[in-house]
């Protein structure tokens, strides 16, 4: 190190106990009690509609974007930021709701789109953007909550699959 | 109802999705915290806690203008922000290992998954107030020691490790 550039100083500050200090050192058990907590997870419970509402209506997104990435491929490059967004917006939504496997769907499409190749989409590609978007849409007709069960394995199996043969 | 003790603690929430921010709020309301600041851009986040100091951030990743990591660059590294050292949680629905560890090198003190739970979120905020972690300061990194140890154990457990046998 030459004689005139400075030390790397690495500084460690202790622990800022100020934020419970503030509150009055209170006992956290009593703070958070368990009804305390579940009464704010009944607030998540309640949410569900609206978020499914607006979930819908990101499908619909996906779905007329998937209907003319179909009609006219080479769209398809332009319109990977709707199955991007709608997807990250369906997942979040989804998962807030226990639609845990038409989140782990919509991630799916996100991060296939996001990895796409632009100047060169296939057929497979487009195939597997519509196989996430019918499956989404058939979860969430059909209502499947949670993983889905055996099937919801065999779905996400498939789907990765494909998602790999796709990349190569 | 009796006012909680979390009432005086001021948080800033950080999303651009309407609906998840007002829902934050909510659970944050129902857990009895009082001074809440709703942020609807990382943009806006950054105003506010260049004027003001904040106890507490919940912050979306993504968003439109600049993403819950700029912000959380923002207050650790630039001297307009007048919190630098205040804990902030990363709700995200980012699960893969690189963006965790790309937060946890950002200076995150917390990282939260979506879907959450009240549970999980009470988890991570009692951490941040009864076990907050030494802060570093280096010229590569800014924030929350990145080891977790039991170095500093809640107020109100004993410290496992003094009169242990050698």
């Amino acid at each position: 190190m030459a004689a005139d550039e400075p030390e790397d100083e690495t500084r460690i500050l202790p622990p800022d106990m100020s934020l419970y200090n503030k509150i009055g050192k209170p006992d956290m058990n009593k703070v958070f009690a368990p009804e305390i907590v579940q009464a704010a997870q009944q607030v998540i419970v309640e949410a569900a509609t609206t978020l499914m509402d607006e979930t819908k209506e990101a499908l619909n997104k996906i779905k007329q974007a998937q209907a003319e990435s179909e009609k006219d491929p080479q769209k398809t490059a332009a319109l990977l930021p709707v199955f991007i967004e709608q997807g990250f917006f369906i997942k979040a939504r989804t998962g807030l709701s226990n639609y845990n496997l038409v989140a782990e769907m919509a991630k799916s499409l996100q991060i296939y789109c996001e990895a796409i190749n632009k100047e060169n989409i296939t057929t497979k590609d487009r195939d597997i953007i519509k196989w996430h978007v019918q499956s989404i849409d058939m979860l969430l007709t059909k209502d499947i909550k949670g993983d889905g069960g055996p099937l919801g394995a065999t779905i996400m199996d498939e789907i990765r699959r494909l998602g790999s043969i796709a990349k190569g | 109802m009796q006012k909680s003790q979390l009432a005086t603690i001021r948080v800033l929430t950080v999303d651009d999705e309407k609906t998840i921010l007002r829902l934050v709020y909510d659970v944050l309301a129902r857990l009895g915290f009082r001074d809440i600041t709703m942020a609807h851009s990382g943009r806006q986040a950054i105003e506010l806690v260049s004027k003001q100091p904040f106890d507490l951030i919940i912050s979306d990743w993504q968003m439109g203008d600049l993403t819950g990591i700029d912000l959380v660059e923002f207050i650790r590294n630039n001297p307009a922000c007048i919190c630098p050292r205040v804990p902030i949680i990363m709700l995200t629905g980012n699960t893969e290992a690189h963006y965790v560890i790309r937060a946890r090198n950002t200076g995150i003190n917390e990282y939260l998954i979506k879907p959450f739970s009240s549970e999980q979120l009470v988890k991570r905020i009692r951490g941040i107030i009864e076990r907050p972690r030494p802060f570093v300061i280096s010229s590569v990194y800014k924030g929350p020691e990145r080891r977790r140890s039991d170095a500093n154990p809640p107020p109100d457990k004993p410290d496992r490790r003094k009169g242990k046998k050698k």
